[in-house]
């Protein structure tokens, strides 16, 4: 969410009555934290069965 | 200072790539019929090779030298790149079941990391462009990628590019690294 989408849901929402908590709401950051994490490395382990589709005798 | 990247990409793989998602093969084993793939998956390594080593690479397996494979690579070097957070928690490979030192970041452990004045690590800050969070490389855990699937990993998940200067920086010190002379304890 940029700080556009972020000031227009701002606005819409703002009421006389909370109108502190908002502004306290719209001084923190306005960046997805979320979409700006690496994760960490993760093992996988596969399994197989190996089959042998020509026996070689041919 | 933020790092400058390029964010368009080349054709070919090139030093100082920044590259999503890339698998490393741990092992390969065949015991009674059964096949088993241990493979690691980095969410984000940096290409370390020489960028005119990858570039004659590249020129070779698409122009044709003459049926000449003289510079072709077998692999291509890439260190993990992870984010600063989870370093400095020493939780950065929890997920492998391994616990690492964690670095105090207002300390001057952390000050050391940021400066790049800790010969192991490679700090990088990524512009805002990129998306990417602060994140450290660690030379120590280098490891080599085929040359195709390093190709292929670019082409479907490629992140940025270091810009040249940045990426030569990263370049002397992963060579001071590895070149280092080993002290006896």
């Amino acid at each position: 969410m940029g700080r556009d989408d972020f000031s227009s849901e701002y606005v819409s929402s703002t009421s006389t009555s909370d109108v502190h908590s908002k502004v306290k709401q719209a001084s923190e950051p306005e960046i997805d934290l979320s979409k700006y994490e690496i994760g960490k490395p993760r093992r996988v382990l596969i399994r197989a069965k190996v089959t042998h589709g020509d026996s070689g005798n041919s | 200072m933020a790092t400058q990247v390029i964010l368009d990409r080349k054709p070919r793989v090139a030093q100082g790539d920044v590259i999503r998602e890339v698998e490393f093969i741990e092992f390969v084993t065949e015991q009674a019929g059964t096949l088993e793939i241990s493979k690691i998956i980095f969410p984000l390594v940096v290409v370390l090779t020489q960028d005119c080593d990858l570039e004659q690479d590249f020129r070779f397996r698409n122009e044709g030298q003459a049926g000449s494979h003289d510079k072709y690579l077998f692999s291509v070097l890439v260190a993990p790149v992870y984010n600063l957070d989870h370093m400095c928690a020493g939780e950065h490979l929890s997920e492998l079941n391994m616990s690492m030192q964690s670095i105090s970041r207002k300390k001057t452990p952390g000050s050391f990391l940021r400066n790049n004045e800790w010969p192991r690590y490679h700090f990088i800050e990524f512009p805002e462009s990129t998306r990417l969070p602060p994140s450290v490389v660690d030379f120590k855990h280098y490891f080599s990628l085929n040359v195709q699937y390093a190709r292929t990993a670019k082409q479907t998940r490629f992140a940025c590019s270091l810009a040249p200067l940045f990426r030569d920086d990263l370049s002397h010190r992963f060579a001071s690294y590895l070149s280092r002379i080993g002290l006896p304890e």
